[in-house]
């Protein structure tokens, strides 16, 4: 039972909610200000992160919670956070 | 495109701006409600007990839809791989708190601000705000339509990006927030979750040995629904920035816990969701006055503003409350034609009146979230913790 419950979380990151697209690069990483300290990639549930030649860069909006954790967390202030288009990204029926 | 002045334009169709909304009509005032997601709840979660003392506030909440009316509080600490130590209170009507789906009643708010003539715009994202000489004016959505108004109220979450964009707050830290995983999970039947439940009961596990929570994991949580419930449960994201965790692994071990296994073997995901919250820090500058909750033309309320009650970890009666106060100050502001700091300082002192400072004052437990010490966890949580967010008495 709760193997089953933690393969489902981990192949869909935002199980259960739909997502809609259309939301543009509603997140970014200003290259020139990251070191690759990778708090963004620890902070983010959504795996929305990785980490390519040192720097960190988004590589799927499809699985973020619009939380702003990386906005917060990064320590250079090297994340630039806006919502995704009116009407598009996660919806959630169950919160 | 439709005459775009209003009297006042309300950023965020949550709790805050759907009360402030429905208010701001009731007092005549031209009202318009932004929302950035295709319904009110869209982009909403929250682990949703709301301390019933909102409702002796406005009373007409009562018609609104609850999952369930919890009356029985229970607290467990495990210990040798299982839940070893429980106390269980309650059962007693007079102290039923409500427990909400945001979504849910979040449409049912929006119709009574509808109701009332406020105008809901959803699937629109207000991007800046309309500035002249040190005075907002009204906001630009993110087409660059011009929306013009002599009051706006920031109704936008933590993330206060209006307020940010007005130039009256900034950004909380990662040491003020906590980070919440929230699984919703759906059993077969109401009947079968109160079986599991024992009751209609809320249950909260800590675990002092640090056994299965990780180093600075406060509690988790049971919030149970109709035949529904969350398990929440958070850490400080400071810590998460610095160390990571996966939640996953940790609810993993949780469900493996026979206490959890002999009650919710039924349980199935339903949905994987998580939300930061503001902690005890952040509302410090708040109360020492660093941060603002109002500015020419403009005033911030719920947790845009820092109402988390974090010894409760609930800001949804002070949303609501907060959106009513900002409503009132704006029509005064607009009968009197003057929406400058002058006038809008009136919000300030109601709040600074109301409820909503205690419960900002109280620090008592703020240590829980802080230093998550597992000696200070052994002492008894319920007391010191549990009960008095219940009765919302300070400690």
């Amino acid at each position: 039972m709760s193997e089953e419950i933690y393969k489902q979380a981990k192949k869909n990151l935002i199980h259960g909610c739909e997502w809609v697209p259309g939301t543009g690069d509603f997140i970014k990483v200003r290259t020139e200000l990251c070191t690759g300290c990778s708090a963004c990639i620890r902070a983010c549930f959504g795996n929305c992160f990785q980490l390519k030649d040192g720097k960190a860069r988004i590589k799927t909006y499809e699985t973020c919670c619009e939380c702003g954790a990386c906005w917060f967390v990064c320590p250079e202030n090297a994340i630039d956070f806006s919502w995704p288009k009116g009407g598009t990204g996660i919806v959630m029926e169950h919160g | 495109m439709s005459n775009q002045t209003y009297d006042v334009v309300i950023v965020g169709g949550s709790f805050g701006g759907l009360a402030a909304g429905k208010e701001a009509a009731e007092k005549g005032l031209k009202t318009l409600i932004l929302e950035r997601g295709r319904k009110p709840g869209d982009k909403i979660l929250s682990g949703c007990g709301v301390p019933p003392w909102i409702f002796l506030e406005m009373p007409w909440l009562e018609e609104a839809p609850i999952q369930r009316w919890v009356n029985q509080f229970c607290n467990h600490n495990i210990e040798n791989g299982d839940v070893h130590v429980s106390v269980c209170a309650g059962n007693s009507p007079g102290i039923s708190i409500p427990f909400i789906y945001c979504k849910t009643f979040l449409g049912w708010l929006a119709e009574k601000a509808e109701g009332a003539g406020a105008e809901l715009r959803t699937s629109t994202v207000s991007a800046s705000v309309i500035k002249e000489e040190g005075h907002v004016r009204g906001v630009i959505t993110e087409d660059g339509t011009e929306i013009r108004s002599d009051v706006v109220i920031a109704a936008d979450g933590m993330w206060s990006m209006t307020a940010t964009k007005a130039g009256i707050r900034r950004k909380l830290q990662p040491d003020n927030i906590l980070h919440l995983v929230a699984y919703d999970m759906v059993m077969p039947s109401k009947e079968a979750l109160e079986e599991a439940l024992g009751g209609s009961a809320f249950h909260v596990f800590w675990d002092p040995g640090r056994e299965i929570f990780p180093e600075h994991f406060v509690y988790l949580g049971i919030f149970p629904y109709e035949d529904s419930f969350h398990v929440e449960g958070g850490t400080s994201l400071t810590y998460l920035g610095r160390a990571g965790r996966d939640y996953d692994k940790l609810y993993k071990s949780f469900f493996e816990l026979p206490w959890y296994r002999e009650r919710f073997a039924k349980a199935k995901l339903r949905s994987r969701m998580w939300r930061p919250y503001p902690t005890f820090e952040g509302l410090q500058g708040l109360l020492r006055g660093h941060d603002n909750t109002y500015g020419n033309g403009i005033m911030i309320v719920g947790d845009a503003a820092g109402f988390m009650a974090t010894a409760s970890s609930a800001g949804i009666p002070q949303a609501l409350l907060s959106g009513r106060m900002a409503a009132e100050v704006a029509a005064e502001a607009v009968s009197k034609g003057d929406a400058s700091k002058k006038t809008l300082k009136q919000y300030e002192e109601k709040w600074r009146n109301s409820i909503i400072l205690p419960l900002l004052n109280n620090y008592a437990r703020r240590d829980y979230f802080r230093s998550a010490d597992p000696n200070f966890n052994k002492r008894q949580s319920f007391e010191t913790y549990f009960w008095p967010m219940i009765l919302q008495e300070p400690v």
